[in-house]
């Protein structure tokens, strides 16, 4: 017994990337967020009363105000509004616990209503309860603002930079959410391919049934790719017998993992047929593989490529007594995945830079953010920042922004104007206030 | 702590790969008479069931008779409605001869429409799978109601 329970917790709560997690969540978030936000309630709310049939998690949610209680139409676009509004929040994991809390379980309602009223899909509920499983892991224990922000008040409180090293950290809670996920999909699809077996055993693959499927799908969508494939007897034939191997074998990939790389493909492009012919909407479930995939070791990779292939890192020379420094170094340092960025504090290490740039001293690196580049060029305010910028891939929407026509112009002057009130904007104790005055440089 | 948490945590993993093992087998749990009352834990039977050569793939469709015989197809959009509200809703209560919930589609179908219906049909109109492609076969009425007693849809003109 106690061999199981050991075998048990090394399973689900091993050390696991926390970087993985927050990927998953982001994923499976934006997906519902842009399932959600193409919901609407009119057809429902229209409906005579007689067909409204609450699914029992609709009651229970409901119970407070009435166990057959109907919600109103704008009753339930307030839920949806906040819904949205707390899917935002997940993803960019600001509140990031109380956001997936809030998500999952408005989804949870919104869909339920839907469902109440006689009309039943699938699509879905993999999903939500991906989200549900979400809702009670550290999710926001990477990539997001809560723990930026974290990072940021611990490295000011410190006057020290650390990096966050997001590719390494790991914690024993974060791999159950992505194993439970896992899992749950291959308890899906073998549910499918049981359904299949037991209803008609290998009848399932004799073709007429697929074909028969396809014609019916692609009559009520009026999908003509459907229909061509009702005519294909031996293709209809070949596709049921790799639907069957598919979904019957698919929990192989959760139990042996190099296997996902076969699995994930193949049942990606099952879902991508179904959604091409029969025009129902199971690709979705794909957002669920990226609870599979090992992110870190991938960004990783890129990363040694990039190293290897590409150029150096870019040297930022920062104040290490410098709140806003600090701050922007840690925030820089966070959406640095490919180790693009080399940090040096001007305490530490600025003499690199003043010895060998005998125009520049510590007093000038102090007033002002200065960057060298793998071309050896030396950037200082708005042109590092611009800099730094382009070479981050998460910064690109604002590297785009800070190249357009008259941006060299006004950018020099906005940086100005913040590195001459930083001092007011500081947290900065003793010394270090002083160094920021300018009255000790 | 730590192991407080592991353990709760164990009984969620344990009660969700059992909730959704027990429903994806197509059985149901507690008071929960039939596999969508556990939504968001499913089973997934959709295609399942084999077909054969020779099997019609259904295409009803709901006519309205009007009070001079009349007959108006009535798609899903003449009553505001999806394809499936539109087959679990009108189409079933015909088929099943729920005459209340038949009424309450003519009521939304006379709102909408501004015309009068006294009675619903269901016309089928398949298609046959052949093992060359398929064809159609013959439409034919299989299931009617009235919301006049006076009224015959086959006698009267």
């Amino acid at each position: 017994m106690r061999r199981l329970v050991r075998a048990w917790r090394d399973y689900w709560f091993r050390d696991a990337s926390l970087l993985n997690l927050a990927v998953c969540r982001v994923v499976i978030v934006a997906t519902q967020l842009k399932v959600l936000a193409s919901m609407s309630y009119d057809t429902e709310a229209a409906l005579p009363a007689a067909m409204y049939d609450p699914l029992p998690v609709l009651h229970l949610m409901l119970a407070p105000v009435g166990w057959h209680y109907r919600p109103s139409l704008a009753a339930v676009e307030a839920i949806h509004n906040l819904t949205l509004g707390a899917g935002v929040l997940a993803l960019v994991g600001l509140f990031t616990s109380v956001g997936l809390v809030v998500f999952a379980a408005g989804n949870v309602f919104l869909q339920a209503y839907q469902y109440s009223f006689g009309n039943f899909h699938h699509p879905e509920a993999p999903i939500i309860i991906g989200l549900m499983i979400l809702a009670l892991s550290p999710a926001g224990g990477a990539l997001s603002i809560d723990d930026l922000w974290k990072r940021i008040r611990s490295n000011v409180r410190r006057l020290e930079f650390e990096p966050a090293r997001l590719l390494e950290r790991t914690s024993p809670y974060a791999g159950w959410p992505l194993r439970l996920i896992q899992w749950t999909l291959g308890l899906v699809y073998l549910s499918a391919a049981y359904a299949k077996l037991r209803d008609g055993g290998l009848d399932w693959t004799n073709g007429y049934t697929l074909r028969y499927y396809l014609v019916q799908d692609g009559l009520i969508w009026g999908s003509d790719l459907a229909l061509w494939f009702g005519t294909q007897h031996f293709l209809a034939q070949i596709l049921s017998w790799l639907t069957l191997l598919v979904e019957g074998t698919f929990f192989l990939a959760v139990l042996f993992p190099p296997l996902a790389w076969l699995y994930l493909p193949a049942a990606a492009g099952l879902h991508l047929g179904i959604e091409l012919t029969l025009r129902a909407p199971f690709l979705r479930w794909v957002a669920l593989y990226s609870a599979f995939i090992p992110w870190n070791r991938a960004v990783r990779k890129v990363s040694i490529w990039w190293e290897r292939h590409a150029k150096e890192a870019t040297d930022v020379f920062f104040d290490g007594h410098c709140a806003l420094c600090l701050r922007s170094v840690t925030a820089l340092d966070y959406l640095d995945w490919g180790g693009r960025l080399r940090f040096r504090n001007l305490e530490a290490e600025g003499t690199i830079l003043t010895a060998a740039r005998p125009d520049v001293d510590l007093a000038d690196l102090r007033a002002e953010m200065h960057v060298v580049g793998p071309d050896g060029e030396m950037r200082r305010g708005f042109f590092a920042f611009r800099h730094l910028a382009g070479r981050l891939p998460l910064l690109g929407p604002l590297a785009l922004l800070l190249r357009l026509p008259g941006a060299g112009r006004i950018g020099p002057r906005i940086y100005a104007v913040i590195a001459r009130h930083r001092r007011r904007r500081l947290h900065c104790n003793g010394a270090a206030c002083a160094v920021h005055d300018g009255t000790q440089a | 702590m730590r192991s407080l948490d592991k353990a709760l945590i164990s009984l969620v993993i344990l009660g969700f790969l059992t909730v959704q093992a027990i429903a994806g087998s197509g059985k149901t749990i507690g008071p929960f008479e039939r596999a969508p009352y556990q939504w968001p834990f499913l089973d997934y039977p959709m295609y399942s069931l084999p077909r054969f050569e020779g099997d019609e793939v259904g295409r009803p469709l709901l006519v309205g008779i009007e009070p001079d015989s009349t007959e108006v197809e009535i798609e899903p959009q003449d009553l505001g409605l999806d394809i499936f509200p539109y087959i679990r809703g009108p189409l079933r209560a015909v088929r099943y001869g729920n005459r209340e919930a038949a009424e309450l589609f003519r009521d939304l179908y006379e709102a909408r429409q501004g015309v009068r219906v006294i009675g619903f049909e269901i016309e089928e109109r398949p298609i046959v799978i052949t093992r060359a492609g398929y064809r159609p076969g013959p439409p034919k009425r299989v299931a009617s109601m009235t919301f006049e007693p006076w009224y015959n849809y086959r006698t009267n003109p």
